[in-house]
């Protein structure tokens, strides 16, 4: 059984897998918080001058509300790589099924249907229709075939703890590269047991004999691999 | 405690993954999970039922089963800590594990002066799973709750998602009943839910949207913060690096001992 993800991978037709990390209806509900606020904010601030027009200003008023109720969201999913400034706010973005960025028919159709996903009152519909799809899809995303997904990385520690540059001995992928310097820049919220604990994964049995014999093998102590991860990130 | 023994995928998340990926627990787990609910939620549901048909008054009933959450929260976080690892809860395992959760899990506590803390769900899995007690757990709970964790935020929202969902469905429920059930002079939907002379069923069913309601968030809160839990430690104990760097050692090996 694979493990438990939220990762949907998605073959691309020129054989490149891209994986897209799904959001849910937690940080999606804040989106639209943020989303249903600004712009009505901004309308009712307005509204403060239109009331002088009298009905006029009544009238520009319905406009601009039926204008930031249908086209608000989808111009700016159209043209803001997907995101309203809720969704920027969050760091989610809406991508087509098969992850290229979402196009104007997608978007009106997800975004009209939100009034379905608002039956009966506050999107209780929608968020049924999410915590039951596996790819935590609201209504008007099932018929759109669009997803909801994180552009976020998470927030790590990147600055490496003081050390000398040493080059590794042994040849390493550029994925173990990148292991060794996430290492190195956990460090400091590691325990020190910690730390040493996970260092030493790395000394193997046979690496143990071996060091005396030849320098194929990692120097598994911590303030080593910081010096490798020092000298990976180009340090010298 | 080994992380490769898990079933769910060990990366690093942002805070907001780690409530999804709590989501997606429950999406494959929920058959085991809604039967240990059933266990836990059912005698308090019923207690609830009496009390309101004895007292007509719908918020006792509705209280007590407010207030029993933390009970709820110990059976769901059993079965969930155990699915992750592969095993298979069934009821019949949480009645019999009941007893030994009230007693060793710090359910009065609970059930007191820390029913409010917004971190309810987050905080569980130390004081149930850890088994640590007195100032050992006090320096856990600071440890995992440094630079920052997604606890308050995912109960805000909870807070929220809960109150969407019932007014929902009571929105629904008022729109479905024929005009000559409802109380005289019922001109809004709040005037309905706040007139002096309600039947009874409708305290009844007051408390049973309710029950509803708890039922799909609460499971979802228990696992977003049992989640948020597991990302903090694999963030601060590195799992995600143990298991790269057991790979990369295995490979290092083969390496020396093909050479």
């Amino acid at each position: 059984m694979p493990l438990l993800d939220t990762v949907r991978t998605i073959e691309t037709p020129e054989g490149v897998s891209i994986r897209l990390r799904l959001a849910g209806p937690v940080p999606r509900a804040l989106a639209w918080l943020f989303d249903f606020f600004i712009p009505y904010s901004v309308l009712l601030a307005a509204s403060g001058f239109l009331i002088a027009l009298d009905s006029f200003g009544f009238g520009i008023q319905m406009i601009g509300a039926f204008l930031l109720t249908w086209f608000y969201p989808v111009l700016f999913e159209v043209y803001a790589q997907g995101a309203t400034p809720g969704k920027k706010m969050l760091g989610l973005a809406v991508l087509q099924d098969d992850g290229v960025p979402v196009g104007w028919s997608a978007s009106v159709a997800r975004n009209l249907l939100r009034f379905v996903d608002f039956l009966p009152l506050l999107y209780a519909f929608g968020l049924c229709s999410m915590f039951l799809n596996r790819d935590f899809k609201r209504l008007g995303d099932i018929v759109a075939k669009t997803i909801v997904v994180h552009r976020d990385k998470p927030g790590l520690p990147q600055k490496l703890p003081p050390g000398r540059a040493s080059p590794p001995p042994v040849w390493l992928s550029s994925s173990e590269q990148q292991l060794i310097v996430a290492f190195a820049a956990r460090v400091p919220r590691m325990t020190p047991d910690r730390a040493q604990e996970l260092a030493q994964i790395l000394d193997s049995e046979s690496g143990q004999d071996n060091r005396r014999h030849s320098r194929a093998a990692l120097r598994a102590d911590v303030d080593s691999l910081i010096g490798y991860a020092r000298h990976i990130v180009g340090e010298r | 405690m080994r992380p490769d023994a898990l079933t769910v995928e060990i990366r690093a998340r942002t805070h907001w993954e780690a409530i999804d990926l709590g989501l997606a627990l429950i999406q494959t787990y929920w058959r085991n999970l809604y039967a240990a609910w059933c266990v836990v939620v059912l005698p308090p549901a019923f207690l609830a039922m009496m009390l309101t048909y004895l007292f007509g008054v719908n918020s006792y009933g509705t209280l007590l089963i407010w207030w029993l959450k933390p009970v709820y929260d110990r059976a769901l976080l059993h079965v969930l800590s155990r699915a992750v690892f592969g095993e298979t809860v069934t009821w019949r395992d949480v009645l019999r594990t009941l007893p030994h959760l009230v007693r060793h899990s710090g359910l009065f506590r609970a059930l007191t002066w820390r029913r409010l803390m917004p971190s309810r769900s987050f905080e569980l899995p130390i004081w149930q799973l850890e088994g640590v007690a007195g100032q050992a757990r006090r320096r856990r709970l600071r440890v995992l709750k440094r630079y920052g964790n997604g606890a308050t935020r995912l109960f805000f929202v909870c807070d929220i998602l809960e109150m969407v969902l019932f007014l929902g469905m009571l929105g629904l429920f008022f729109m479905m009943l024929p005009p000559e059930f409802a109380p005289s002079r019922a001109d809004t939907f709040f005037d309905f839910f706040t007139a002096d002379k309600r039947p009874l069923w409708l305290d009844a069913a007051y408390c049973l949207v309710y029950l509803f309601v708890i039922s799909i968030v609460e499971p979802f809160y228990v696992a977003a913060g049992f989640t948020l839990y597991l990302n903090r430690r694999t963030e601060l104990e590195g799992w995600d690096i143990e298991l790269g760097f057991r790979t990369l050692a295995a490979r290092l090996e083969a390496q020396q001992i093909s050479s």
